[in-house]
Formats: structure tokens, C-alpha cells, sequence
């Protein structure tokens, strides 16, 4: 079962490059339609809501001491979801684009194998392995189809990563080597080591670190803006509606219980006060943006700190907000980078000062991209909120004043997207909109209506998703 | 809740904090002092919506808030005291204000400001019910002015200026009416509604803090002198716009003053809904005793004050108010004086017809500092960032990668030492290591 979200998305990304080309858009359309029916296959199968739904272990080797572990429970569930729609909705976005390269469908499929196997797999190695794969559709992603500086700025972001994930590895080698005879990677024994408080505190710190990067957070968050900006649009899409969710998918599952056991210092304050500084960073550097891209990336930077934050409380308002949250962001900012894409496509400019009163040439695009600016600011009722409130809920009970300063995001999230959706949208029109093509296809249409009911029903029944994680974040968090 | 509320401690800072937060969410709602400056801008918005939101219903939202939570203020009185501070301060200020107002959304705009201050007041001594009663005869005659200034505009073909209106009351006789019996019920003459609700304010004022009373009256005068200069700028006189515009003025369609005429008919009558025990009302009103349930565990409901004393401030206000008309009257129609144009105003007045600065004092505290952190993060910073970034991975690698070249010199010499050197360290760490 399990097995299979793994395997098709390789064996496509293989296939494509031998089926003639005008088979590329059949063949994309019955992969996306097949994986998403594959999930819900898998989601229908649950019998019991109690966590692990599903294991599945696949041994290579008797003598590997890692094998291919595959767990599918309430907290790898929520990314899973999040990213078969969203492979879905980038492929579906790249044909009615009537983009024909090959290679991109199969990069972007590879990149699918690679992250479905990080959310599903529950040993150290493997997940390292498939943490790794993911980079490499990307980097060609961005260093072929990107604008700009590509090549330098692709070369930090990979840098960045790279030297992230390696002190992951290491950290991950050093609990294995310090097992007993008979060790393995898996999850159940990696953490099940005794070891010095310093030990501990280093080895989660190695960890962080490589999360640290792909999230971003405060201080490794340099390569962001850049790349998001120069790397195609379903590049940015790629990178903040899905593989920034690794690293906060890895704050659950790998960084979390090594705060089981004491560590030399407050290891936890320190992430939660960088987190914090980034939301209010991020945010106040949206504010002056022009590139509407940019203001994306630090908008993301900034929500996601967020998450980031509430996760690190270990409560179950923050562990739940947090989850509900990935979801949420994933699917608003793809919305919105989407919308950028739109307005890159007809208008030819993402640049503030270039645009304006696109409202009146494009009335559905501005419906559209209200609801999802609206969905993005957490007003009630659409699916920001109920993630947000129970993320600041999780840091004003862990500490007042945390809580008071990432209460500001609010405020800066309003200011920033409504002068976007005021000089986009509003005003006078610009010379490049008012020569722009205003119609939108059935295509881009059908695209952006799932969007938007992502946010109206989520934001109305936003229980659909938490009750997926509810009893697997109880029994993590008693354990704990 | 209101018997658990009674059980916390009234000198719980808890409770002084919620109560002062929950306020401070009313002043941003309300358009208090100094979140006020959003809602004359706010008028940039069509006259429906202005009338709608902006003056009836949703700007209300902080009175009923308090309204709602009076069981945590009544535990928290010095923050009710502040409630009623700022709300004097902003009826006075914004009454100030639009005395040189001359556009006629804008001079509405503040005086919803301005009432609203006095609701803050009224809800400041505990007198929610009294709150309440003034919210609702407000909501008739600030919709009514309001959709009534739209019809105003409408037939001017979107003039705002009062100084280029006049001698309307010819013209559009029935928005006139409308308009009249608008700025009499905000006025409070007798027996429209606003004199009701606001008079029953004083009357409580007058009770509870003599000095609030005295405030609070200054700011109803204030009220009766715009809304006078506004009437008699737009209605009275002769016509001081363009010919062009004269020629093409007409009455609003009847799918316009029909609301509106339901709306005059509310602020006329809609003092029914609360009339004081003195003239035919219930013992203490239809209103309070409908409210009555939600306030029982209130310990600051209001007694019931002396008749003669109710009538005589009644009358006071009422004769005040009429002798404001009279005399507003004569400068503007008999004598025809207009505003200035702005530029040529001196000293207070300048200040005022410039709303005191406080927009562009906001403007170099908050937005200002606000955009240059801004920059400051986003060029800076970041490029400290990137400076950093590049001098580990660029300046970094490179050093390494060109002392460690030195090592690949050709010399075998140099080698044969290298190697013997690894392996006796190799023997060295193992030998370590073992033991």
C-alpha cells in the first residue's frame, strides 16, 4: 500500500521519457488522477485511528542495518495529503501552462518520489537518503528553468542545505554508532540510547540544523528570498508548499524526542526565540517589497516560524495548530504563487509599481486572489485561522511574552498583503495591464476554485484535518 | 459567568489587564481616541456603506463589546474610569474638529466619532442600558444623515464641499426635510430621538460625576454647532457652486428617499423605545427593562432620579441648543459668512481645519519608522546575511581548496615525509584508541 505512493511517482518519472510526446499530457493527467486516488485508497483502508495506521518494512539486506521502513500515522498523514494535492495542482498548473518539456514532468515527479518517501520513512538512514533525493530535481529545477542570478543563487541554496543536511547525517551516525550490538537506524531504537547531556544537546543541535535550513528559520534563512525569486514558479511553488514542510515534518518526527531526555542547555528557548524573531523579521521586511515574489518568500518565512515556534512548545495545541498549519500554508502559498504566475503570464511583470487595478480588467482573478490574500492573513472563517489561533494559544501558555511578540504577525500580515492586494488589484490600471490578455482559461479556472474552497472549507471545518492527527498527537506527546 | 466574575478579586491585575485590552480592541472598532484616525478616512467608501458600517452598525461593535463584558469592568473600575475619560476626551476632540470640516461625509464622519465618545462615557459610569439606548436612536439619525448627504451629493453630481452648496432647500425639498429632522434628532431637540437618549447620558452624568456632566454638555453643544453650520451651509443662502451644476440639479429617485423617509420617521419616533418614566414611560423604560436581566448582577445601575430635577436639564440643554440655532442662523443666512479657504486660516483654526496634525503625527511615528526598519532589514541586514553566507562558502572554501593545493607540489620527497608521518599518526590514534 504504502509502498505503491513511493514506487509510481519513480516509475513515472522514468516512463515519461520513454512515451512519444504527445502522450505527455495524458499520461501526467492519469498519474496525478491516479496518485491522489491511490491516497484516498490508502486513507480509506485506516481501520483504526490509533497511531501507527499502517507499517510496512521492507528488509533489502540482513546485514544493512537499515532497511525500508514505511509509517504511515497521524502526523505523516497531514504532509502526505498535502503533498499529492499539491503535485497534483503544480502538474495540472504546467499544463494549462502548455509547458511540453519532458524533463520537467519527470524532475517533478522525482521530486514527488522523494518526498513521500521523507514523510513516510521511519529510519534514519533511509529518510537521510530520500531528504537527499528531493535536492536534486529541485537544484536542476532552479539551475535550468530559473531567471536571473540562477546559477549563484541556486549554488547557495544548495550549498545551504547541503552543509545542513550533512550535520544531520552526523548526528544520525552518532546515534547508531552508540546503540548496543545489534542497533539499526529505525525509529523505535535510534532514540533509545542513553548518552550525556552535552551529547544530546549536540546531537539535536546537528539535527535542528539541517531542519533549520530547509524550513527556514531565523538565521539560515538567507538562501530563500533569492531562490524563490529566481527559481521558476513551480520551482517557488515546489520549495514553500512542500519541501519546507520537511523540515517541519522532521521537527515531529526526528527532533522531538531527543527533548525526551534533559540536554545541556535550553535548547528549546533558543529555537523558539530564533523562530520568533524570524516571524517579526520576515514580516516587517515584506512591508517594502515590490517583487511580488519576494514578499511571498518573506511572508512564507515569516508564517512558518510560526509553525515552527508552536511545535517546539511539545503541547498539543501547538503540535496540532502546527500540523493543521503546514497544510494551510502549503496550500495558500502554492495558491498565491500561483496567482503571481497568472499575473506573470498575462501581464508580464510581478513588480508592484508595474501593476495595478488588475480588478477591473480580471474581476475573477481578483475574487480569486481576495479570498486566498484573506485565507493567508487568518481572518476567521477562512483556513488560516484556526491553525494560527491554536499556535499562539500553544506559545501564550509556554510564555506570555513569545506569544504577545508572534501576536504581531497578525497586524504585519494584514499591512503587508493588503498593500499587495491594493496595488495589484486596486487603483488606476498600469500601461502593462491595461495591454494585458484579461481572460482565464477553464484550465486555470477549475485550478484556482480548489484553492479557494481549500480555504472557505478548511476554514469552516478546519476539524476534517485535525481529527486526522488528534489521537496520534495525544499518544506522542504522553510519551514524551 | 457573571457569579464566577463576582468571585475574583477586584484588585487582580488579571482582570485589570483583560478588561484593559478588551477596551483597547473597542477604541480600534469604535474609532476612539487614538485609534480614531481610520474612520473619517473610512468615508472614502459610497454613502451606503458609510451609512451602514460606518455609522450605525459596525462602528457600534466596541460599545456592545464592553456592553457585553460589563461583568469584568464592573470588577475593574479604574479601567471604567479610563473608559469614560477617553471617551469625553474623543466626543470633545472630534466635536472640535469637525467644526472646520468642509466636506459633508467628513463633518458627519467626526461627529460619529464624537458620539461615539459620549456612548464610551455613558458606558464609563456603568450606564449600559443608557449606552445602548443611545447606540440604537444613533444608528436612525447618523443612517439617516448619512444616506441623506448621499442623496445631497447625488444631486450635485458628487460635490462634497459644503462651500459650493447653498439654498438646496428649494431644490430638493424633500432630502431637505430628511436632513432637517436629522440634524434636530442628533441635536436633541425635544421630542425627537436623539434628545431621549442623549439626555437620559447627562441626566446619569449629571448623577454620578458633575464634572463628566459639564464636559459632556460642552460636547452636545459643540454637536448642535456643526451640525447647525452644516445644515444651514448646504440648505440655506443661495447657491454657490457652478451654473453648469445648478441646471442639472434634481431629487434623489423615489427608490432613494423611501428608505430614507423610514429611517426620519425611526429618528422621530424612536425615542418610544426608551421614555423616561416622567413622560409616560414605564417605570424605568421599555429598553432597560428589556435589558434588564443582562445588567441585574451590575452593581452600577442607575437609580431613578428626581422629576423636577430631569426636567430641568432637559430643559437647559434643549433652550441651549435652540439659542445655538438662533445664533448660528443669523452669521451663516442672515449675514451669508462662509467658511475661509484653508489657506487662509491663522493659528487654533488652522489646527483644527488640519485635524490637529495627529494624521501626519501617525505618519512620522509609526509609518515612517515602520518602512525604514523595513529597509533596514531587507537591504542591511540581509545583505549582512549574504555577506556572511558568501564569506563562509566563497572566501571559505576557496582558502581552503588553495592551501590545501599546496600539498600537490610534485616534490616526492615531500610525499614519502606525508606518508610516514599518516601512518605513525595512524599507529599513534590506534594505540589511543585500544586502551
Amino acid at each position: 500500500m504504502l509502498i505503491g505512493l513511493i514506487l509510481f511517482p519513480l516509475i513515472f518519472s522514468l516512463v515519461i521519457f520513454i512515451l512519444p510526446k504527445n502522450m505527455t499530457k495524458f499520461a501526467t493527467i492519469f498519474y496525478s488522477v491516479f496518485s491522489i486516488s491511490w491516497m484516498v485508497m490508502v486513507v480509506k483502508n485506516i481501520s483504526s485511528w490509533t497511531n501507527p495506521f499502517f507499517t510496512e518494512n521492507y528488509v533489502f539486506s540482513s546485514n544493512l542495518p537499515s532497511s525500508l521502513l514505511l509509517v504511515l500515522d497521524g502526523i505523516s498523514i497531514i504532509p502526505i495529503l498535502l503533498t499529492q494535492v499539491l503535485i497534483a495542482l503544480i502538474l495540472w498548473m504546467l499544463l494549462a501552462k502548455q509547458k511540453d518539456d519532458k524533463s520537467v514532468y519527470s524532475l517533478i515527479a522525482l521530486m514527488h518520489f522523494g518526498l513521500n518517501g521523507v514523510f513516510l520513512c521511519a529510519d534514519a538512514l533511509g529518510f537521510y537518503i530520500f531528504w537527499e533525493i528531493t535536492l536534486i530535481p529541485i537544484y536542476f529545477i532552479c539551475a535550468i528553468w530559473g531567471e536571473g542570478k540562477r546559477m549563484p543563487i541556486t549554488l547557495k541554496f544548495f550549498l545551504y542545505t547541503f552543509i545542513g543536511s550533512l550535520c544531520m547525517l552526523v548526528s544520525f551516525l552518532y546515534l547508531y554508532q552508540i546503540q548496543p550490538e545489534g542497533g539499526n537506524f529505525s525509529i523505535a531504537n535510534i532514540f533509545n540510547v542513553d548518552m550525556s547531556t552535552t551529547a544530546r544537546f549536540l546531537v539535536a543541535l546537528g539535527i535542528f540544523i539541517g531542519l533549520a535550513v530547509k524550513i527556514p528559520i531565523f538565521g539560515f534563512h538567507n538562501w530563500q528570498a533569492d531562490t524563490y525569486t529566481s527559481a521558476p514558479s513551480y520551482g517557488s511553488m515546489l520549495l514553500a508548499g512542500i519541501m519546507l514542510k520537511m523540515g517541519l515534518f522532521g521537527m515531529y518526527r526526528w527532533l522531538s524526542p531527543l527533548f525526551g531526555g534533559p540536554l545541556c542547555c535550553d535548547l528549546q528557548w533558543y529555537i523558539i526565540i530564533l523562530c520568533v524573531i524570524g516571524v517579526i523579521y520576515g514580516a516587517i521586511i515584506a512591508i517594502t517589497q515590490t517583487d511580488l515574489k519576494r514578499i511571498l518568500a518573506f511572508s512564507s518565512f515569516s508564517h512558518v516560524g510560526l509553525i515552527a515556534a508552536g511545535i517546539m512548545t511539545f503541547s498539543h495545541s501547538g503540535w496540532q495548530g502546527g500540523l493543521l498549519q503546514m497544510l494551510v500554508h502549503g496550500l495558500n502559498i502554492v495558491g498565491l504563487f500561483y496567482i503571481v504566475d497568472l499575473i506573470e503570464q498575462k501581464y508580464g511583470s510581478r513588480d508592484l509599481n508595474n501593476l495595478g487595478g488588475i480588478a477591473t480588467q480580471n474581476k475573477w482573478l481578483a475574487i480569486y486572489g481576495m479570498i486566498l490574500v484573506l485565507g493567508t492573513t487568518a481572518l476567521p472563517l477562512t483556513n488560516g485561522f484556526p491553525g494560527e489561533f491554536l499556535l499562539l494559544k500553544s506559545l501564550f501558555e509556554y510564555q506570555f511574552l513569545t506569544a504577545l511578540l508572534a501576536g504581531t504577525t497578525i497586524i504585519w500580515c494584514a499591512i503587508y498583503m493588503l498593500r499587495l492586494y491594493q496595488k495589484v488589484f486596486f487603483g488606476e490600471e498600469s500601461k502593462m495591464v491595461l495591454s494585458g490578455d484579461t481572460s482565464l482559461s477553464v484550465a486555470e479556472h477549475f485550478i484556482l476554485i480548489i484553492f479557494v474552497l481549500g480555504v472557505l472549507v478548511l476554514g469552516i471545518f478546519p476539524q476534517l484535518i485535525l481529527s486526522l492527527s488528534e489521537s496520534t498527537v495525544l499518544n506522542y506527546l504522553t510519551q514524551k | 459567568m457573571a457569579i464566577h466574575a463576582a468571585d475574583v478579586d477586584m484588585s487582580d491585575p488579571v482582570i485589570i489587564i483583560a478588561t484593559l485590552c478588551l477596551f483597547i480592541g473597542a477604541i480600534g472598532k469604535s474609532a476612539q481616541i487614538p485609534l480614531y484616525t481610520w474612520l473619517p478616512d473610512a468615508m472614502a467608501g459610497p454613502t451606503p456603506v458609510s451609512a451602514l458600517i460606518h455609522a450605525a452598525t459596525m462602528v457600534t461593535a466596541g460599545i456592545y463589546l464592553l456592553v457585553r463584558a460589563h461583568f469584568l469592568f464592573d470588577l475593574a473600575p479604574s479601567v471604567l474610569n479610563l473608559v469614560s475619560y477617553v471617551g469625553i476626551a474623543t466626543s470633545i476632540f472630534a466635536a472640535i474638529i469637525a467644526l472646520r470640516q468642509n466636506d459633508i461625509k467628513k463633518v458627519l464622519a467626526y461627529s460619529t466619532v464624537s458620539q461615539l465618545g459620549l456612548m464610551f462615557v455613558a458606558l464609563g459610569v456603568g450606564a449600559y442600558t443608557t449606552a445602548m439606548f443611545h447606540v440604537t436612536t444613533h444608528a436612525f439619525f447618523k443612517a439617516l444623515l448619512f444616506l441623506g448627504a448621499g442623496s445631497v451629493i447625488h444631486a450635485l453630481h458628487g460635490e462634497q464641499d459644503i462651500r459650493n452648496m447653498g439654498g438646496l432647500k428649494n431644490e430638493i425639498k424633500s432630502t431637505y426635510w430628511i436632513f432637517l429632522i436629522g440634524t434636530l434628532a442628533i441635536c436633541g431637540i425635544f421630542p425627537l430621538s436623539g434628545m431621549f437618549s442623549k439626555d437620559e447620558i447627562l441626566a446619569v452624568l449629571f448623577e454620578k460625576n458633575k464634572g463628566l456632566w459639564a464636559l459632556s454638555l460642552f460636547s452636545s453643544l459643540l454637536t448642535a454647532v456643526y451640525m447647525f453650520r452644516l445644515l444651514f451651509l448646504t440648505f440655506f443662502g443661495t447657491y454657490r457652486g457652478d451654473e453648469h451644476t445648478k441646471s442639472k440639479i434634481h431629487e434623489s429617485p423615489m427608490v432613494m428617499m423611501a428608505p430614507l423617509w423610514v429611517l426620519a420617521i425611526l429618528s422621530v419616533f424612536g425615542g418610544i423605545l426608551n421614555l423616561p418614566h416622567l413622560i409616560g414611560g414605564e417605570s424605568y423604560g421599555k429598553m432597560a427593562h428589556f435589558l434588564d436581566p443582562i445588567f441585574s448582577h451590575s452593581k452600577l445601575t442607575t437609580e431613578h432620579m428626581d422629576a423636577g430635577l430631569e426636567i430641568g436639564l432637559m430643559a437647559l440643554v434643549v433652550g441651549l441648543v435652540v439659542s445655538i440655532g438662533f445664533v448660528l442662523y443669523n452669521i451663516y443666512v442672515k449675514k451669508e459668512s462662509l467658511p475661509k479657504p484653508d489657506m487662509s486660516l491663522r493659528g487654533v483654526e488652522a489646527l483644527v481645519a488640519k485635524k490637529f496634525g495627529v494624521d501626519e503625527l501617525y505618519d512620522t511615528v509609526i509609518s515612517k519608522p515602520v518602512l525604514g526598519i523595513s529597509r533596514f532589514f531587507g537591504q542591511k541586514v540581509e545583505s549582512a546575511f549574504d555577506g556572511i553566507s558568501g564569506f563562509f562558502f566563497v572566501t571559505g572554501f576557496k582558502s581552503i581548496g588553495n592551501s590545501l593545493r599546496k600539498i600537490q607540489n610534485g616534490n616526492v620527497e615531500f610525499y614519502l615525509i606525508m606518508m610516514t608521518g599518516s601512518i605513525v599518526a595512524l599507529m599513534i590514534l590506534q594505540f589511543l584508541v585500544k586502551i
